[in-house]
């Protein structure tokens, strides 16, 4: 299989080229300003079979202009980014596609987590410490599936 | 530009009116006092003596008929003048007084017998009514302003000497002697006469008579005019004085033209007992004048005071000082290096404002305050320094409320950057915890989780170590996600207070309930101010209401200003205790800087309520544009 690597007109983001997923495979786009945490989440998603990291980028923004073009199953998005928050992102998200799946993570506590992201269609919230292998993949696929 | 004189260089004469400038301020003398009650003694003293020589003088029949008229016309002129001299401003109208009723006293000696002191007593006669005159001219501060009133003066001077003492020294008898010289035959003879030469001496009398009614007539027109020319405020302190005058210089005319014409005709006499009268009654009505005057001064200088205390700011301050001075060209000005004057709001004075203005400084005002104004008003010394007096000192209040107003402005505009300084720094140390420390703790436990995965099958000592270094990851995730929601809640960033406020309680000690979910949102620093004012009322409870308290944290908002209640039912304290003031410091801290407030009322046993409040003045202004993230 054939991957080849192209970087977004920013410079910020990598799109993931010729990525035909096999059946079953959950595609994800990482959207995170934290370089280290995005490395973290493409090393523990590439490491499982049937998980794909098909795209990243730093901010909502971005990630809402590259939606169209990599049609992620599910997007794991930081909800506290400087250009376009996760949750003002979700929404612009949810309103070009209805089946847009948004899983939104942050470093805080669950009530640290603002009101408005549980309205905005997010799939899930998910305390950023609380992911490891044994919750977030069963969640992905919940979430891929009830699309 | 203004070419006026200073107001404080004395003897200068104004260009523009051809009127003098004002003279060195007037300041009284302790010495005044004793002078002019020395003189008063002296005339007094002259009065009587003159008095009883008149009284046992020709007229044997009736001897106090005479002198007693005169006696009293001598007493009053001399009360009056006394009077005036007790003030520095009509000190010197006072001594023109003075010398009047001292010539009227002199006056008296016609009711003489002796020949020299009857020729002294009628040579005087014409020389105190021209005095009067003079005093008439120069009310009410003694001194002719205008040069036709001296023009005026000088012709009556001259008329008395080159005309009537040739009329005196060319007859054996004084033709025309008034009503109270009725001693015909018994008369005294007039002992400077040199010759007989009746017909001459007629006709020189007559003629100063005919100049002296001119003269009257003219000093009626002056000061008719000077009234009307004068600025309005002296306007009304003249107006009781020339009205006497007008009056007086008019009936002396009258009689003036009779003596000339029909010296002896009724009518002749009849003026000349109304003469007598006047020169009775004018002395009290330059007593009038002057206390008039003295209340309209007194009237313009607390109506000057109640508008300049009051004036907000250098616009009013001006239309206060014009108002009352009825000048509503005047203005405010400095002068600048250059000597071009500029107004309070540093514009330049044009010319053609100023042409024919005068300008004068307000003494003792630290920044040289001058003021522009009608020259007209210099001629009203009194009042004009008053106001100059009391405009240096509202003037200097008024500069001294400008510059503490602006400190305390300074000082809480100062507050109110210090506390959105500290907030934004608060913030900016909560993102970098966030975006730095959290984010990398955060990815590290992400990357042992996936060694965990990848050691599990091999090693069980590297699994356990694994499982050990996460729950000590997990740790300290915990302990910097609290430092930084104590530093700056996220919550508060994203929700507003009332939801930052209700995180905070699920996490206090002791129970707490917040009301208050529709307050809406608010700047960010008032919403910071809000917030850690009720956290500090709240931790103050958790430390101090002891345990089973409960806490309830109220927020509510109209249309003046948001508004907080954190109370318990807890131990409370007594609120003398400087102790307990502490929080409430720190909450007035809070709050001050943005124009609110806070209070405390804690009783033994019956709980503690901290409430305050912000404007919402401050609170309807825009949150900062600055992106927003939540959470």
């Amino acid at each position: 299989m054939h991957r080849s690597a192209g970087r977004h007109p920013t410079g910020h983001c990598t799109i993931i080229q010729g990525v035909k997923p096999a059946a079953r495979t959950v595609t994800v786009m990482v959207v995170d300003d934290n370089k280290e945490f995005r490395d973290a989440m493409r090393d523990l998603l590439e490491g499982e079979p049937g998980f794909r990291v098909v795209a990243e980028a730093v901010s909502g923004r971005q990630a809402v202009d590259m939606y169209a073009r990599t049609s992620p199953d599910v997007v794991v998005m930081d909800i506290r980014m400087t250009e376009l928050d996760g949750i003002e992102a979700t929404r612009q998200l949810r309103r070009k596609d209805p089946q847009a799946s948004v899983v939104l993570v942050t470093v805080g506590t669950l009530q640290d987590i603002p009101e408005a992201a549980r309205e905005c269609g997010a799939a899930a919230v998910l305390g950023k410490p609380e992911i490891k292998s044994s919750n977030l993949f069963p969640l992905l696929r919940r979430v891929q599936r009830d699309r | 530009m203004v070419e006026a004189e200073n107001m404080r260089v004395g003897g200068t004469e104004d260009r523009d009116t051809g009127l003098p400038g004002v003279s060195a301020p007037i300041r009284y003398q302790f010495l005044d006092r004793w002078v002019s009650v020395v003189a008063g003694g002296c005339v007094l003293t002259v009065a009587l003596v003159v008095g009883v020589t008149a009284a046992v003088g020709w007229d044997r029949d009736h001897p106090w008929q005479a002198a007693t008229p005169r006696l009293a016309h001598v007493a009053v002129f001399g009360f009056v003048a006394v009077w005036a001299m007790q003030r520095p401003a009509t000190a010197r109208f006072g001594r023109v007084l003075l010398v009047v009723g001292l010539l009227f006293a002199v006056t008296s000696l016609s009711g003489s017998s002796n020949p020299w002191l009857y020729t002294i007593g009628r040579l005087v006669v014409p020389l105190a009514e021209v005095g009067l005159i003079y005093a008439a001219l120069a009310f009410p501060y003694g001194r002719l302003v205008l040069r036709r009133d001296r023009l005026l003066m000088a012709t009556l001077a001259c008329a008395v000497v080159v005309l009537w003492t040739p009329a005196v020294v060319l007859n054996h008898e004084f033709l025309v002697g008034g009503p109270l010289v009725q001693c015909g035959d018994r008369c005294p003879a007039n002992v400077l006469a040199v010759s007989q030469q009746t017909t001459v001496a007629s006709g020189l009398s007559s003629l100063v008579f005919l100049v002296l009614f001119g003269c009257l007539l003219g000093a009626a027109g002056s000061l008719v005019k000077r009234y009307r020319d004068t600025s309005p405020v002296l306007r009304r302190r003249l107006l009781v004085g020339t009205c006497a005058g007008v009056a007086y210089s008019t009936v002396l005319a009258s009689y003036a033209a009779l003596a000339a014409l029909i010296p002896h005709a009724q009518a002749t006499t009849a003026i000349g007992w109304l003469v007598i009268a006047a020169n009775l009654v004018i002395p009290i009505a330059f007593l009038v004048a002057l206390l008039h005057g003295r209340l309209i001064a007194r009237g313009v200088l607390l109506s000057l005071l109640r508008e300049l205390m009051v004036a907000p700011d250098a616009v009013a301050f001006r239309m206060a000082i014009a108002d009352v001075l009825e000048d509503p060209t005047l203005r405010l000005a400095h002068r600048q290096p250059d000597g071009e004057l500029i107004d309070l709001q540093g514009r330049p004075l044009i010319e053609r404002t100023n042409a024919g203005r005068a300008v004068s400084e307000v003494p003792g005002t630290a920044d040289g305050l001058l003021l522009v104004h009608d020259p007209a008003l210099r001629n009203d010394p009194e009042v004009f320094e008053a106001v100059c007096d009391a405009a240096a000192v509202a003037y200097d209040q008024h500069r001294q409320r400008l510059r503490v107003k602006a400190l305390v402005e300074d000082l809480r505009s100062s507050r109110e950057r210090l506390a959105v300084a500290r907030d934004t720094e608060r913030r900016r140390f909560e993102r970098d915890l966030h975006d730095g420390a959290q984010q990398g703790f955060v990815a590290a436990q992400v990357r042992l989780g996936i060694a965990r995965t990848r050691v599990s099958d091999e090693s069980a000592g590297a699994e356990s170590a694994l499982d050990e270094a996460s729950v000590q990851l997990d740790h300290a995730i915990g302990q910097l996600r609290d430092l930084a929601h104590g530093i700056y809640p996220a919550a508060l960033e994203s929700d507003g207070v009332a939801v930052a406020l209700r995180v905070a309680a699920s996490s206090a000690a002791l129970r707490t309930g917040v009301n208050g979910a529709d307050v809406g949102r608010f700047p960010r620093e008032i919403e910071a101010a809000v917030y850690f004012s009720c956290l500090e009322a709240m931790q103050n409870a958790d430390k101090h209401a002891g345990s089973g308290a409960h806490v309830n944290v109220a927020l509510t908002r109209d249309a003046h200003a948001v508004r907080f209640a954190v109370t318990d039912d807890g131990k409370g304290f007594d609120p003398d205790d400087v102790a307990g003031r502490g929080g409430l410091l720190n909450i007035r801290d809070r709050l001050e800087p943005f124009g609110g407030a806070a209070s405390i009322n804690s009783t033994r046993g019956g709980g503690t309520a901290v409430t305050g409040w912000v404007p919402v003045q401050a609170a309807t202004a825009s949150r900062q544009d600055d992106p927003r993230a939540s959470a």
